[in-house]
């Protein structure tokens, strides 16, 4: 029996280690649903990204001043849909914009060249065709 | 008909006849049996005077048996796979190997996975096999399981197979130059899971054998 003991307690051990270590570095179902709203954010980010394209092609093939709604942009989510505050939208130059979001755990988003986690900015460009 | 069913119907009958385990012997060894396969047919039968022959117990298989043993199988194969799997995740998350992959989120939502299968499959395990081996204390006839017996011996070579297969994986990667830190680490999962669970099975098969 006694040999038997020692592998059951490890392999325990082993569990509760294990599910310990997740709890404590990805955190619990409060920061999974911190991670779900910034993936919301991220995707009306996406979004808005399309309805610029859309803009800049029905207005003068020029990056748009404002994001509004036109006939033929039907406008998607503008403002962060759990905060209301309106995404940041700005043009960099005359190809290059970016739009922003208060992200609550930037870090947790996908890496891409495209996205800046430090300020939570989508970096998008347009060139007219 | 098996060997040692043929075997042991014959010395039944030679016993009914009154013959002695000598002259059995003698007449078997003439039909070029092995004295390992007599042997095993002679112990089929108790050794007393006792008519008609009075059988030993034999290894048996019940469909009760093979519920329960076929659950704690999968809940161990269930436990072993996701613990290996957390592990490795969890190793990649805290410890980020910079040309790997990215993909954090995907990461995130596995290793939840992981958590959740742990949770339910592991304390069944826990809870199935400490009914098993209550139910092989309280009655050593349960030892004779053949099902028990099989998925012990199942589950030990699958164990032994990962540890190969690790051991193989680590050294191949290390002839190929690639073994760097986290690696070695996620082998060390894999290795201590499986080492783990082969102990455990060698203990209790060897304690089995013992009490035949």
């Amino acid at each position: 029996m006694a040999n038997k003991a020692l592998p059951q307690f490890l392999l325990g051990a082993g569990v509760v280690a294990a599910l310990a270590a997740g709890f404590w570095l990805i955190g619990g179902p409060e920061v999974a649903r911190t991670e779900n709203r910034d993936q919301k954010r991220m995707s009306d980010l996406h979004s808005l990204q399309g309805h610029v394209t859309c803009l800049a092609r029905t207005k003068g093939k020029a990056l748009p001043q404002v994001l509004d709604e036109t006939r033929d942009c039907p406008a998607p989510q503008l403002t962060d849909r759990f905060t209301d505050d309106p995404y940041r939208y700005a043009r960099l130059s005359d190809t290059a914009y970016e739009i922003c979001a208060e992200f609550e755990l930037p870090d947790r988003l996908h890496t891409s060249s495209r996205f800046d986690a430090e300020t939570g900015c989508l970096h998008g460009s347009y060139t007219p065709d | 008909m098996k060997n040692s069913d043929q075997i042991a119907d014959f010395v039944h009958e030679a016993l009914n006849a009154g013959r002695s385990r000598t002259e059995i012997q003698q007449a078997l060894h003439q039909a070029g049996w092995t004295n390992t396969e007599i042997d095993a047919g002679l112990k089929a039968w108790d050794d007393t005077a006792f008519l008609p022959p009075v059988p030993r117990p034999r290894p048996f298989v019940s469909a009760r048996e093979a519920f329960l043993y076929g659950l704690i199988f999968i809940a161990l194969g269930m436990t072993a796979w996701h613990l290996v799997m957390l592990g490795i995740h969890l190793i990649d998350y805290a410890w980020p190997d910079p040309d790997g992959p990215g993909g954090r989120f995907y990461q995130l939502s596995s290793i939840r996975w992981s958590m959740a299968t742990l949770i339910v499959f592991f304390p069944l395990f826990a809870w199935l096999n400490r009914r098993a081996e209550r139910a092989t204390m309280a009655d050593k006839g349960a030892r004779r399981s053949v099902v028990r017996k099989w998925v012990g011996y199942i589950v030990l070579f699958l164990a032994a197979l990962s540890l190969l297969g690790t051991l193989v994986f680590v050294l191949f990667t290390f002839l190929d130059g690639e073994a760097r830190l986290q690696f070695l680490a996620k082998s060390a999962v894999v290795a201590a899971v499986s080492g783990v669970i082969f102990l455990y099975y060698r203990a209790q098969l060897a304690e089995d054998d013992d009490g035949e």
